[in-house]
């Protein structure tokens, strides 16, 4: 069992890996995949740490292709501002360190946090269970009340919200794959197409990063995230923007905070799938539907490949982000990007339907006229957060 | 309005009123054993818990007004009260549902 486990954890690794620098590949398209084969009951545990593995390497790849292509998904899209600023001036190679440290600075958050998620959560959960939309409600409004022209924030995430609707009641097949990919990956593509045609050259030097720089928005994302994760529709992103709230981040700071914030995110989903039986994100369904019921000792096996995980992506990241710089380096940023935005249009046609691909333009409308008209993208996730709110109030 | 986000705008509105149409036009509801009587490739809408399911080759059998109907499907299956949204298919004389789309109550 425990080659097995090894064997998975090192094959998660692998395929994470891939996945996170493939732009437009979400990690629950893998996993629809995955659970659609035939597995004998022995395989369940080593299957889902393989999926840990896949989902938390991912998480971490992922922002090299953000940074690099601003190419973002729905989890990180909010970083991809800021880390395209360093990008402006060489300084990819930083942002995309500070995104890491992130991501591996969630791990003592989540061996804090477990615990209290796991014993705790419970027993406030029949209470919290009342008033979550309410509190969707108030975040979503208060997002938006927070934008310049609250008019355009409306529109922008009930737009968002009717296209989320039509993804979840027509047969599209895999919806979330052309909404999240239209609203946040395709339309950033055009744009930066349009709009930014020369991009410097980045340092290729190995860089130093102070973590005493990055406690502000480590304490932030222990007090927020354990709060907002287990909220159906609000991701990393809803995450990272009430905890800039508190803290006024800078560009760097921001980037740390979202990407902690996803990977705690993720963290903090598996584990309530343990304790109150509700997934927020796929891996979290998966995991729950191959091992149901998850046992204590269980948990500490996944809590225990998390970490591993995270450790051992981390290590690659840091190996393979500086010889990926100094190819991107190589290559002109309009044939990326059109090489890019040719490779998601080819992944939606494979894995979805033509009713999906109208949900792709569609979403790529709205992300272009939610950047043209000024509007923040965190108005876009209106897209799954409308269906939650129609969901409980109807 | 600038001309660029107008055309957006358009163009978006012309993808809405195609899903729009399409929202009310597919799938068919059905809520007897008539799905024979429906010609290849129509969309149609099944609600209920699943009475029977079957791994290989992947099969998942709804019971509507106490008739069985059966739909193929290459999706992961679970016992929890669904929606499946499908396309009549006909397969060794015998008509399913070839699933396209399951919806699980959360």
């Amino acid at each position: 069992m425990i080659l097995e486990i090894f064997l998975s954890l090192i094959l998660g690794l692998v395929c994470g890996t891939i996945t996170g620098l493939l732009p437009g590949i979400h990690i629950n398209l893998v996993i629809t995949f995955l659970l659609g084969l035939t597995f004998t009951n022995s395989l369940s545990l080593p299957l889902a740490i393989f999926i840990i593995a896949l989902s938390f390497t991912h998480i971490l790849i992922d922002f090299i292709p953000t940074t690099l292509l601003g190419v973002p998904t729905e989890e990180n899209y909010l970083s991809a501002q800021p880390a395209h600023r360093l990008v402006m001036q060489g300084k990819a190679n930083q942002a995309i360190n500070v995104a890491f440290l992130g991501v591996l600075m969630s791990i003592p958050l989540i061996i804090v946090l477990s615990p209290i998620y796991a014993f705790v959560l419970p027993s406030l959960f029949e209470f919290l269970q009342e008033i979550i939309p309410y509190l969707i409600l108030l975040m979503s409004l208060y997002l938006i009340f927070q934008e310049d022209n609250i008019i355009s924030g409306i529109l922008i995430f009930l737009l968002s919200g009717i296209l989320g609707f039509f993804a979840f009641d027509l047969p599209v097949k895999e919806p979330l794959l052309p909404l999240l990919s239209g609203l946040f990956g395709l339309s950033a593509i055009f744009s930066s197409m349009f709009y930014n045609s020369t991009i410097p050259k980045q340092e290729t030097t190995k860089t130093k990063i102070k973590l005493t720089r990055f406690l502000r928005p480590l304490s932030a994302s222990f007090f927020i995230s354990p709060i907002l994760s287990f909220f159906p529709g609000i991701g990393a992103g809803h995450i990272s923007l009430f905890s800039a709230q508190i803290i006024n981040p800078s560009s760097k700071q921001f980037i740390f905070l979202n990407s902690i914030s996803s990977s705690l995110n993720m963290a903090l989903s598996i584990i309530a799938a343990y304790s109150i039986q509700k997934t927020r994100t796929g891996t979290s369904a998966a995991i729950l539907h191959l091992l149901s019921p998850i046992s204590i000792n269980i948990l500490c096996i996944l809590i225990l490949s998390i970490i591993i995980s995270i450790i051992f992506a981390y290590k690659l990241g840091k190996l393979i982000c500086i010889p990926l710089i100094s190819i991107y380096n190589k290559i002109s940023y309009g044939k990326i990007s059109l090489i890019t935005a040719i490779f998601v249009i080819l992944v939606n046609t494979f894995f979805t339907n033509s009713l999906g691909l109208i949900i792709l333009a569609s979403g790529t409308l709205i992300g272009l006229i939610c950047q043209k008209i000024g509007v923040r993208k965190i108005q876009m996730m209106g897209a799954l957060l409308l269906s939650t709110l129609l969901y409980y109030f109807l | 309005m600038e001309k660029t986000t107008f055309l957006l705008f358009l163009l978006l509105s012309g993808s809405f009123i195609y899903l729009t149409v399409q929202l009310n036009s597919n799938p068919l509801e059905i809520n007897d054993n008539s799905i024979s009587s429906f010609p290849e490739n129509t969309y149609l809408k099944l609600t209920g818990t699943p009475t029977n399911i079957r791994t290989y080759p992947e099969e998942i059998t709804f019971k509507i007004n106490n008739v069985s109907i059966r739909a193929r499907t290459s999706f992961s299956l679970s016992n929890k009260s669904a929606v499946i949204f499908g396309k009549v298919n006909t397969y060794e004389n015998q008509t399913y549902i070839r699933v396209e789309k399951i919806k699980y109550d959360t």
